[in-house]
Order: structure tokens, then sequence, then C-alpha cells
């Protein structure tokens, strides 16, 4: 249904009771992701078309790819918490499955492993943070959320919740310290990369903090943790992508660089920047996208994606080229593509940004110098390049290598020519779903002769500049890094992982050594403590004895099973133990008798039997009776079994002496005959009040059967 | 074990304890008994005979499978859960077949719980049956 503002709604009662429901709105935010999933999806399948076809099971990959596509719809549509919580998840999965496409590579399987553990992580975080947010705002829903925003910001929660969050959007959109799953996850097919891991999934953090800073933006901790950290990704980012040779990596590291500016925008949180991250971030899915696309259809060609092994492309591959060189042009900000307008637009808001204008402006106009830089070098050393070791066979690509990245990258263009209605149709809504005011945007490719045309004009020629100098510059940032960046944290992460599994084997041998009865003395001793602990808080010593109720008859059998366990202990042979251990089961099942328990008494006496019957039979098989304990672990298994049971019998004392409510029982004799319909309360408590119980209780018995009989069974082979 | 007093006194024991077993079952509700206690009963009527006859040989082929009491235990809990759920009810919600009561005796009553109790009688029938059935085939007890 389409409410008022012309928003379309979707509503479906799933889990209310703690809040979760199938609750979606389509508003301008979700449109503008809608789109970038639908749209650049759409192109995606058409270039996976012959890209995958040499690959087995291709079906797979495409249904990966849908099952990515739907949970990330669903992402953006949802306008509950939890369900964005899962379709959140549901998007780390496929993604998962997705990088380790090729899993026969155990370099591969790491790289997906590692995306999925610090994405989930911080799902799981995130998970957290939504959760206090729940409590604080009471309730999941993002709406209801948005206008308390004042409340929401001054509870003492606020910061808790805030880090938590935080945490899930930036280890989804690759922000530092978690940048360094997505150069992982370029092990990837190109595809993947294009849709998954530059214009769709990584984007989902930008898209959390915008849909939430409704609800959680404008404080002080919002302006200030947000921009650091995007701050931080943007230059490392670009900083890194310098001295990559692998293709993909250096637009992996530009993207990390790009995310780190979107959230950078988001965090300065003024409309003008808001408005800024959002044109960039259509901008970036477009020519991000596209590259990656055309680094698939080069690598497909040529069979590698080394720099160093690429070159003079432009002869072999035309269209692929012109392709190429939209994208980069928009990538480094260059009129007349709609990166162009997306930089100044960016430029200005840095400029105006409260407080901290200076920094942000500096640090993004040198993160813009490395974008220009890293533009050219590509479109260098790939396609212009005349001398270079090796000609690579190039084979011809089919139409479909093209036809998507070509669109994207004309897409690009085309906006940049007339950006207006593109700041109307989507800016202009999404603009006002995030700030909450009716703000014009108006797009305009020729800002004028401005401090913020010169900073451009700056940010060109120094990243010109520095790529004429790059033979000289490059072996020093190499220098650099060999020094100083001495390691990568996907290294640093695998061994953090190495350290856990050796915790965890440790942990394992110590308590899972397989010798059944150190398992049961371990369970005895906690047991023991446990309840010792719990019997002196309740100062079991002043507890009310009144031995005097007990009847003769009762004390009697109290003494013959106390014989019968003196006898058990000591007897040479098993038969009598089992047997006078039987006597004591009776001599229990008695005492139930006399105090009037005759459903328990019967259950008693039958199980008793039974045991008896199934030792006496498994007896035989065992081996001669030997006496094999030596006199320390005899004295230390009568300490512990003395010591179970000791407590056993202070929790009995004690428990007639605890009332601390009404016992249920009352209700139980009162109701059993009107409600239940029975008169034997004992059967109507275990088939009807607690049925629920006495399911588990069967399940339990079902269970243990079953693993009886493997064990037993176990003894054939 | 061999004993000829035992392998005779199965034929009048194992059909007493048998009908024993399902009048305790039935009566559950009101009077001490009911599907465990039933269900134990049942059990020990099962293995007299692979106790008083030798197992391990061909003979336990013809025997009742322990398997099928396990299986419609189960799916008679199972299903007495589900009732009241497609009545709109809690899981597990007492209903009862108060029409029923015109050709039975009060003490026994139609309903989910007896359904239940019924569940748990076979469960525990194929509990006590499978283990003993199993500890004597494998183990060649004689």
């Amino acid at each position: 249904m389409i409410d008022q503002q012309g928003k379309l709604e979707f509503f479906w009662p799933w889990m209310t009771s703690i809040g979760l429901n199938l609750h979606f709105i389509l508003d301008g935010l979700s449109l503008i992701f809608a789109l970038l999933i639908t749209g650049i999806g759409a192109f995606i399948l058409v270039y996976a078309h012959d890209y995958m076809k040499e690959y087995a099971h291709t079906k797979r990959f495409y249904f990966y790819l849908l099952v990515f596509m739907g949970s990330m719809l669903g992402l953006v549509l949802s306008a509950n918490l939890l369900l964005l919580f899962v379709f959140w998840e549901l998007t780390g999965i496929s993604s998962f499955l997705l990088i380790g496409f090729k899993h026969e590579k155990e370099h591969v399987r790491k790289a997906a492993l590692q995306a999925l553990l610090i994405t989930g992580f911080g799902g799981l975080l995130m998970l957290a943070g939504f959760v206090l947010l729940g409590i604080m705002g009471g309730s999941y829903d993002i709406q209801a959320l948005a206008v308390q925003n004042i409340s929401l910001a001054e509870h003492h929660w606020y910061i808790a919740a805030l880090i938590l969050i935080l945490g899930g959007a930036f280890s989804k959109s690759a922000q530092f310290p978690f940048h360094f799953w997505l150069p992982g996850a370029m092990q990837a097919p190109s595809p993947v990369s294009a849709f998954l891991h530059s214009a769709t999934m990584v984007k989902a953090g930008i898209y959390l903090l915008a849909r939430l800073y409704p609800a959680l933006g404008g404080t002080v901790e919002w302006h200030t943790i947000i921009p650091l950290f995007g701050g931080a990704t943007m230059l490392i980012g670009a900083y890194l992508a310098l001295t990559q040779k692998d293709l993909k990596a250096i637009l992996a590291y530009t993207t990390v660089s790009s995310l780190g500016m979107l959230i950078l925008l988001l965090g300065i949180g003024t409309h003008l920047s808001i408005k800024a991250a959002l044109i960039y971030l259509i901008v970036h899915a477009f020519y991000k996208g596209s590259l990656f696309m055309v680094a698939g259809s080069v690598e497909k060609s040529t069979g590698t994606r080394d720099i160093d092994k690429l070159g003079n492309l432009a002869r072999k591959m035309p269209i692929t080229t012109v392709v190429a060189v939209l994208a980069l042009l928009s990538m480094a900000g260059l009129p007349p593509m709609l990166g162009f307008i997306s930089k100044e637009v960016i430029y200005e808001a840095k400029i105006q940004a409260p407080g901290i204008a200076g920094y942000v402006t500096f640090f993004g106009v040198v993160a813009n110098i490395f974008m220009v830089w890293v533009s050219l070098f590509i479109a260098y050393r790939v396609f212009f390049r005349k001398s270079y070791y090796g000609a690579l066979p190039v084979k011809k690509t089919s139409f479909s290598f093209w036809i998507g990245p070509g669109m994207l990258a004309l897409a690009g263009l085309i906006l940049g020519l007339f950006p207006y209605q593109l700041g109307e149709v989507l800016i202009q809504p999404a603009l006002g779903d995030i700030t909450a005011e009716n703000l014009k945007v108006e797009l305009k490719l020729w800002h004028g002769f401005n401090r913020v045309f010169l900073l451009s004009l700056l940010t060109i020629l120094s990243g010109i500049g520095l790529f004429l100098l790059r033979d000289r510059i490059i072996p020093v940032i190499r220098k650099i890094n060999r020094k100083a960046f001495d390691f990568s944290f996907s290294d640093l992460f695998s061994s953090f992982l190495e350290w856990i599994m050796k915790i965890s084997r440790l942990n394992t041998e110590l308590f899972q050594h397989g010798y059944h009865r150190f398992y049961l003395l371990v369970m005895f001793i906690a047991i023991a403590l446990l309840g010792w602990y719990q019997l002196f808080q309740l100062r079991f010593w002043e507890m009310d004895l009144s031995l005097q109720q007990m009847s003769f008859s009762t004390i009697l059998i109290a003494i013959i099973m106390l014989i019968a366990t003196v006898f058990t202990l000591t007897s040479k042979s098993r038969l009598t133990a089992i047997i006078s251990m039987g006597v004591v089961g009776y001599g229990v099942a008695i005492i139930y008798l006399i105090y009037s328990g005759i459903d328990l008494a019967i259950t008693q006496l039958l199980v008793e039997t039974l045991t008896m019957v199934i030792f006496v039979l498994v007896v035989f098989k065992l081996p001669r009776f030997a006496k094999l304990s030596s006199k320390k672990s005899k004295i230390r298994d009568g300490v512990i079994a003395l010591s179970v049971g000791g407590f056993m019998t202070g929790v009995s004392l004690q428990a007639s002496n605890l009332n601390m409510k009404s016992p249920i029982s009352d209700y139980f004799v009162e109701n059993a005959s009107d409600q239940a319909f029975g008169n034997n309360i004992v059967n109507v408590i275990l088939v009807d009040f607690r049925a629920l119980d006495t399911l588990g209780e069967i399940t339990v018995l079902l269970i243990a059967t079953l693993g009886i009989v493997a064990l037993l069974k176990m003894n054939r082979s | 074990m061999n004993s000829v007093i035992l392998k005779m006194a199965i034929l009048v024991l194992k059909p007493l304890f048998l009908v024993v077993s399902i009048w305790l079952l039935l009566r559950g509700h009101n009077y001490p008994g009911g599907g465990f206690i039933g269900g134990l009963i049942a059990g020990s009527a099962l293995i007299f005979e692979p106790l008083a006859f030798d197992q391990g040989s061909g003979a336990a082929k013809n025997h009742t499978q322990p398997l099928p009491f396990l299986a419609i235990g189960m799916a008679s809990i199972f299903i007495s859960a589900m009732i009241p759920i497609l009545n709109k009810q809690a899981l597990l919600e007492g209903l009862w077949l108060k029409g029923a009561q015109t050709f039975l005796p009060a003490s026994i009553k139609v309903g989910t719980p007896l359904l239940f109790d019924i569940g748990v009688y076979f469960t525990v029938i194929g509990f006590i049956y499978l283990i003993f059935t199993t500890i004597m085939e494998e183990w060649q007890w004689k």
C-alpha cells in the first residue's frame, strides 16, 4: 500500500512478541539503493553469462548471486531493525559463498572465511547495538526510533549502542581496521567483485548510517568517531592502492578509500555533506562496477591481471578501452563526468564542515590526488603503454563483456551532462528522508570559477604531476612500506585465528579427554562445589530438623538402606553389589509408599527391577572383577562421593525449610479435577499442566536410547 | 538362561502384563498408573521372551521390531501436541472429547492428554525393548 508521502509500504506480522515483523518501506533513500541493486545487478547478470561460461556449477553461481540480490534488496527495504539484521547476515553468507566460489584453492577458501568472520562478527556487534537501541527507544521500528532522536542521544547507553552499531557498519563497509577483508575478497569472480564488493554490499554500512542518522545522528560522538575512522580509511586505502600490482587489488583499495570518504561525509553530517555522500554513492557504483567488469574482461582476454605484464591494450581492445577511459575519468573526477560534479559537491561540503573543515579538506584533497594518480596509472599501464615485456596473446571477447560496463560508464557521462534530473528525482527525496527537511537539490556541471574549482584544479594538476614523477616516487613509497608496513592485516588476522584454535585445542584436551570416569569426576566436583557454596549462603546449619516426626518404619528402612550401601561398597562380587544396590532402591520405593506417593513408588520399583536386570545382563560380559584402584584414588573418590551425597542431603533437608513463595502444588490440587479433568494429580501434571516438560524428557529418553544402541553396535566393528 | 519354568510361565505372564499395562495406562488420569508406569510394565512383558529363549541366533528376527514402538510413541506425542495448534490454542493444551463419555466408563476420558500418555507409553516400551534386544544381539548373550 502507498501512504500519503508517496512511500510504498508492506506490513505482515511475523514474530510480534519480540517486535519482529515483515515490514518493508520504499522511500527515497531505499529507492537509490534498490535501483543500484537491481540496475547494476541486471548488467552483472548479462556480463556473467559469458564470463562464467568456463566455470563449473554456474547454476549454483547464479543461485548465490540472486540470493544476494534478494537479501540486499530486503536489507535496504526493511523498516524494522531486526529484519534488517536478518537480511544483513544473509548478504554476508551469500558473499561468503560467492567469494569462495573457486573453493578448490586454499587461499580462496581462506579469503572467503576471513570476509565471513569479520563481517559476521561486526554483524553480531550490530545486533547487540540494535537490541540496546530497541530497549532505549521501546521499538525496533526505524521510523518510530527516528522521531525520538534527542531522548536517544541523552540516554546513558547511547555511546555503547552507537559504537556497537558502528562496529557492524565499519566491518561491512571495510573501514580501517577491518578494511583488509575487501582486497582478500577479490578472489571472487569479477562479476561478484563488481556487484558485491564495490557497488552494493559494501555500501550496506553506508546505508545503515544514513538510515539511522535521524535516530542517532547529530551528536558530538557521531561527529567525532565516524569522521575519524572514515578519514583514516580514506587515506590508507588510497595510499595502499598505489603500490599494488594486481589490477583488481588496486581497484579494491580505491574502493576502500571511497568507502572511507562516504563514511567521512556521513560523519560530518551537514545537509551538504549528506547530499555529497548520496551523489558520490551513485557515481562510485557506476564507475567502480564498470571498472571491475573491465578488469574481468582484461583478465579473460589476456589471462593476467598483473599490471607489469599488461600494456597497449588500446589497439587490441578498443571498445573496452573507451569504456575504461570513461570510467577512469569519472574516478579521477574530471568533467564532464558525474564524478566531477560529485567531487565538487564533496569539496564544497568539506570546506563548510563545522569545526574540522581544515583537516577534512586537506586530507580529502590528498586522497583525491591519489585517485587521479591511480586513474592515470591504470589507463597508462594497461591500455596505452607501448613498451612492456612479453606481448600477451589477446582473445576476442564477446558483446556481453563490454555492454554491462559500457552502459554503466555511459550512465556516468550522461548523468554528468544532465545532472539536474538526477538531483531532483533521486537525491532530493533521499536527502529529505535522512534530514527530515524539504531541501531543494539542484545539480549543475559548471559551478563557476570559485574556490572549489580551484581545489579541483589543484587536485588534477598534482595528480598529473605525481604521475609524471612516478618513477622517482614509487620506489620511495615501496621503501617506506617495507619499513613501516612490514606486516599485512590479513596475516595478523590468520595468526589470531590460529591462536584461537590453539586455545580451543588446549581447552578440548583438558576437558574432552575421553575418559568417562574423569568426566564424572569433574561433573561431581563442580556440582559439589557450587552446591556447597549455595548451602553456606543459606546458612544450612541453622535449619530446623525435627527428627521426631519420623515414624519407626521409616527409620528402620533407612537403617536397612545404610547397611545395603555399606555392603555394596565392600562386596567382592559384582552380583552381590548389584543386588544390594537394588535393596537401596527398593527402600526408597517403600519410603515413597509410606508418604503415599503411589505413582512414584510404582515407578521406582519398576525402574529398579529393570535396572538390575540390565546390570545382570551386562555384568556377565565384563572382565573378571579385580581391584584396580589404588588406595589414593579410592580416598579421592570417597571424598567426592561423600561431599556430593552430603550436599544432596543438605538440599533435601533445606528444601522443606524454604518457603519462598506459596508452592504451586496447591494450584495443581485445586485445578486438576476442574480444568484438567483428572483426579490423579501426578499424572495430570505429567500429561497436562507440565506436558512440555514431559515432552522434553521423553525426547531425551529417545536420544539416550539411540545413543546407547549406537554405543552397543560400535562393539561389533 | 534356559529355564523351563520361565518359558512356561511366559505363556501366562506376557498377556497378563500387557493387559495390566493397558489398564494402568487408561486409568492413569484418575488413579495411580499412567503412560510411564504402563510402558515400563509392557516393556518388561516384551523382554520376557528374549530373556527366556536364547537370543543371538536366528530367533531374534522373528520377534517384534523395537523401532516402530519409538516411532509410534513420538508420532502420538507430536500429534497430541499439534492438535490444539490446529484448533488455534496453545501447544499441548488439553482438549477433551466429552461426547465420548456416553460410551465409556467414567474412569476413561478421551482427549489429547490421553493421546500424549499413549505416546509416552509406546516410547518407554520402545526404549526398554530396543536396549534389551540390542544388548542381547550384539553381545551374543545366552
